[in-house]
């Protein structure tokens, strides 16, 4: 038994038995429950730095041999440690936080018991060692983020949670599938640093299925539609590791697949092409929507996936530079690390906002700058991390996505894409201003008048976050030349292309120039959008990927909400005050609508390819659903639906059916053409 | 009294079996009278002479295929059996709601994972003779598909998805396919079922028609069988 | 020489302790449920009994791979495949006969 062994099976252990622990002896503690699950995040945080800071630097690899699943293997590198160490620091400061804010809540001994076995999993991925164990502790952990975000038990909870599952689920097979072709080429499961065998096509195709697999949990456009719903249902400390941790699962994932199979020194510069532009998107698409949100936690998570954007864009970049693309790499990994700090901060501060207030909607708040002191300067260090401001740890890892984005070449889709960047830069700058000046600065409304700073626990939680935005912003060289430098060695970087990246200069001329372009257009963006309203601008439903989504896996959603969904937004819907008083105002009544209007969309198009008896009494039902939207009666038509809802889900059943016998076939083609490639 | 009677009584049975395996030959023995009298046939010309590697499937399927005839002819009776005892489930009007609402984890990763499976389930079928795996084990495992269905989604739902009328056919489907295959060898002018007078090509697709007859027959007949006995608890 | 007999066909041993539950439950139990399930288990023992005949020292499954020589024989293994599959059918029906005597006992008490 040697000791790397029983410390990182400590590291993974603690957390899950502290959830049994919790969950079936935690109650009898009465009041001194709340903290014990912080007691054993704290362990875990203890334990692992020690793995941290008092690790040889080397690889190590640790196999069970005495057990019966002989397969699993956890490893200790540079890399893997970092991750569980930043995952370790985070959860803590949000299980501290969590302490205070979960107190109202009811329920809490199943938020503290999922939180704990989330943190197991999560580490689990970070210290695997190989592609089986990954995928282990990959389902594990998007299984027991489900719980969190169901946790308010809300229609918007539970909506958002049955599209997190399909996408994971889906995600989870595409993983499979690509480990089971990866295993196909290298022999094993362990992960390499490129692979020889296979041809190109078929290594492309492995990618692309771990890629999805991986970027479904990462959040990366078109993936990314169940983030920005169920980030903002979670409680506050949730959807704080949601976004800081769990998402990095991800980008992790990705990352290692990358380099397992194409390897670092080479450069693939197809592969590079898509990711580049994937992440660009995503940046893209991800920002402009995040600018149009009302609520805060929303407009976070948009953020949350444009800054993953970065961060595949820095992937991109370092496949497609091959031997040169360190730089790029390391920058990806460095705003790993920033924004599971800066992302953290933030929903934790809007978490105490909306622990002293009750509000998410920022056009709601204002002036509460006197009232909460401490948590707005948070706010704004967070702020300045996440726009790239200088001092600031975000602008050390965006200027070096920056670098190795004009590295890649001049002129053409190069300069499209720096352009690009920029712009992005400027949204997110612009995007922070407004978060700030809605909720901190302005008038105060009258009932805030009272409010006061947040208790102690929650700035407990978020101030050692803050304090570390701030030193990896003013000492980024040491913290690169003592972490990012093994790291990337491990991943498989030789030493001559570490040498031109052994010191990283953030401050040249064009670093600067491009700042100040993008602070200019930061705050242009937020004078014209305050001027001219912009931020109100609303497109139609057709627009987003989500639509055509959910048209897609419209049967899925029936046929598992059965009993709870339709009578529940029909009778007991959170629209129906709104409804009530005769006018169809506020955002919850124009939800309501438009999953009416999304409902009855969905139905038309059933009855158009339905070879059904009843195809009259449909197509009556629907013409009155439709008379009844024009007119607004909707609390009349709730129980009206309601009543008849049987009716209506029989048809949509033998649908379903058809749809499953449609991916029957499909899989089953899809499964010759693979055998045939494989084989 | 009765208790020490029959505990006298299994220890009785017991030293007899006791003595049976006392006189077995020693397992695994390659001397063994049962790895040298017929087996070395199989294992050495079973792939050549009827074209399958899995010599299991390549047994039920060419050597005994008599025997697996008889079987599909059991399961077969015994479904004619129960439905004239207690006969078919009905289709209910409406949905009646469930005892207990399994929660929406469970059913979103059935949903979704359901087209896998029947997927799994045709590939370990028409697998049967290159790999392991084979008619009886799709057919089971689509089997257990359907009744996954109805204890998530309900009976009444299962009852909709896959009614009488639609699975009536396949349970009969098997044991008349074994007698056209077995008609079909007299005129050709061999024994009752001797696969062996056709053409390769022409034997590899009875087979492979055999798996997947074979799996579905099985199959669907258990799920009859199931529905037979939930409709009892329904009433 | 009788010990390491017994010890090398433990799986035979087994084999006959699942027999005595099974039977134990079919001959002296009342209850017809356990009764059925009490075949079950002789059932799974005669199965156990007949792979264990089959097994043979380091064979592979019946499965013909090239290079390979040793394999276990197949044909215990066809043939418990075939029971296993007659063996749910005569449960069901057992099970079936069983709901219909219980339907005849309740209406004859009415």
């Amino acid at each position: 038994m040697d000791f790397h062994l029983i410390l990182t099976s400590l590291i993974i252990a603690i957390p899950f038995l502290g959830a049994g622990i919790t969950y079936w002896f935690g109650h009898k503690l009465k009041t001194a429950w709340d903290y014990l699950p912080f007691l054993f995040s704290l362990t875990t945080l203890i334990l692992t730095s020690i793995l941290f800071f008092g690790g040889s630097g080397g690889h190590v690899i640790i196999k069970y041999p005495f057990l019966p699943f002989s397969k699993v293997e956890l490893s200790i590198n540079s890399l893997n440690v970092l991750l569980a160490f930043l995952t370790a620091l985070v959860w803590t400061a949000a299980m501290l936080f969590s302490v205070s804010y979960m107190k109202k809540s009811v329920k809490r001994r199943r938020f503290y018991v999922f939180m704990l076995l989330a943190f197991s999993a999560n580490l689990g991925v970070f210290l695997a060692g190989n592609f089986l164990t990954l995928f282990i502790f990959f389902e594990l952990l998007g299984l027991s983020a489900y719980p969190l975000i169901v946790h308010n038990e809300s229609i918007e909870a539970f909506e958002a949670g049955t599209k997190y599952l399909i996408m994971v689920f889906l995600g989870d097979l595409a993983l499979l599938l690509g480990i089971l072709f990866y295993y196909k080429i290298a022999g094993s499961v362990a992960f390499a640093t490129g692979l020889s065998g296979g041809s190109d096509y078929f290594k492309v195709i492995t990618f692309a299925l771990m890629g999805i697999g991986f970027g479904v949990k990462a959040g990366v456009v078109p993936l990314h539609i169940w983030l920005p719903d169920a980030h903002p249902v979670s409680p506050s400390p949730a959807s704080a590791l949601l976004s800081g941790i769990m998402i990095k699962a991800g980008a992790y994932g990705i990352i290692r697949s990358l380099f397992s199979i194409f390897g670092p020194e080479i450069r693939s510069i197809d592969v590079g092409f898509v990711v580049i532009w994937v992440g660009v998107v995503t940046m893209f698409v991800a920002v402009f929507m995040a600018l149009l949100q009302e609520n805060a936690k929303k407009m976070l998570a948009y953020h949350s996936i444009s800054q993953m954007g970065y961060i595949v864009l820095g992937i991109g970049c370092a496949i497609y530079l091959g031997g040169k693309g360190a730089l790029a790499i390391g920058g990806s990994l460095y705003h790993i690390v920033n924004h599971a700090l800066f992302k953290t901060s933030l929903f934790l501060t809007v978490g105490a906002v909306f622990y002293r207030t009750g509000e998410f909607n920022m056009y709601k708040l204002g002036g509460l700058l006197k009232k909460m002191p401490i948590i707005a300067f948070c706010t704004i260090i967070a702020s300045l991390g996440i726009s790239g401001i200088p001092l600031f740890n975000g602008y050390v890892s965006k200027t070096l996505i920056h670098q190795a984005v004009t590295h890649l070449g001049h002129g053409g889709w190069v300069s499209l894409a720096e352009i690009l960047f920029l712009i992005i830069s400027g949204g997110t700058i612009a995007s922070f201003i407004k978060l700030f000046a809605l909720i901190f600065l302005g008038k105060l409304p009258e009932k805030y008048e009272s409010v006061k700073d947040a208790p102690p626990f929650m700035i407990a939680g978020i101030l050692p976050l803050t304090a570390l935005v701030i030193i990896l912003g003013i000492l980024p060289n040491r913290f690169w030349g003592t972490f990012m430098i093994p790291l990337l060695k491990n991943l498989g970087y030789k030493t001559l292309s570490l040498n031109s990246v052994s010191i990283i200069n953030i401050l040249t001329g064009h670093d600067i120039q491009s700042l100040i372009i993008s602070l200019f257009v930061g705050i242009l963006i937020f004078a014209m959008g305050t001027k001219y309203d912009l931020f109100h601008m609303r497109f139609p439903c057709w627009f987003g990927v989500n639509y055509w989504f959910e048209q897609l896996t419209m049967g899925l959603y029936f046929l598992t909400h059965r009993e709870v969904h339709l009578p529940e937004i029909m009778v007991a819907g959170p629209g129906t005050e709104a409804v009530k008083e005769g006018s169809i105002s506020g955002i919850y009544a124009r939800t309501e609508v438009h999953r009416l209007s999304f409902f009855v969309i969905s139905l038309k198009r059933r009855i158009k390819y339905s070879y059904l008896k009843s195809k009259a009494v449909l197509t009556e039902k629907i013409n009155y659903i439709i008379g009844k939207l024009r007119k607004g009666f909707l609390a009349k038509l709730y129980q009206d639906l309601s009543a008849s809802k049987t009716g209506i889900e029989f048809e949509l059943y033998v649908q379903d059916l058809n749809f499953g016998m449609f991916l029957v076939l499909f899989l089953l083609v899809i499964c010759f053409i693979s055998f045939r490639l494989i084989g | 009294m009765r208790k020490l009677g029959s505990f006298l009584f299994l220890t009785l049975i017991g030293l007899f079996l006791l003595l049976t395996v006392l006189e077995m030959p020693i397992m695994g023995d390659p001397a063994n009278p049962s790895n040298t009298v017929t087996t070395p046939r199989y294992i050495s010309e079973g792939a050549r002479e009827t074209n399958c590697k899995n010599l299991v499937s390549a047994i039920m399927l060419n050597y005994r295929s008599y025997d697996t005839m008889g079987e599909m002819v059991a399961i077969f009776t015994v479904l004619a059996a129960a439905l004239a005892i207690l006969g078919r489930e009905k289709a209910k009007r409406g949905l009646s709601p469930l005892k207990v609402e399994p929660s929406p984890l469970i059913k979103i990763t059935m949903v979704i994972y359901i087209p896998f499976f029947i997927v799994f389930a045709c590939y370990v079928a028409i697998n049967g003779c290159y790999s392991v795996g084979g008619g009886f084990q799709g057919g089971v495992i689509l089997a257990s598909v359907i009744i996954i269905f109805a204890l998530i989604f309900g009976f009444d739902e299962a009852v909709k998805k896959f009614p009488a009328s639609k699975r009536v056919f396949f349970e009969g489907l098997a044991v008349l396919y074994f007698m056209l295959l077995g008609l079909m060898s007299l005129f050709v002018g061999g024994n009752f079922l001797n696969l062996n007078l056709f053409g390769s090509p022409v034997r590899k697709l009875f087979t492979l028609g055999l798996e997947i007859g074979i799996g579905l027959t099985s199959g669907i007949t258990i799920a009859s069988l199931f529905y037979i006995l939930k409709k009892v608890e329904r009433e | 020489m009788m010990i390491t007999r017994v010890f090398s066909n433990l799986i035979y041993v087994a084999s006959m302790i699942l027999f005595l539950i099974g039977f134990y439950a079919v001959a002296l139990r009342p209850n017809l449920i356990k009764k059925i399930i009490g075949i079950n288990i002789m059932e799974t023992s005669i199965f156990l009994f007949l792979i264990g005949i089959g097994n043979r020292k380091g064979g592979a499954a019946p499965l013909i791979v090239d290079g390979v020589k040793n394999y276990v024989n197949p044909l215990p293994q066809a043939v418990v495949l075939m029971a296993l599959v007659v063996g749910v059918g005569t449960t069901a029906l057992a099970l079936i006969l069983a709901v219909k005597l219980f339907e005849r006992e309740e209406e004859e008490q009415l």
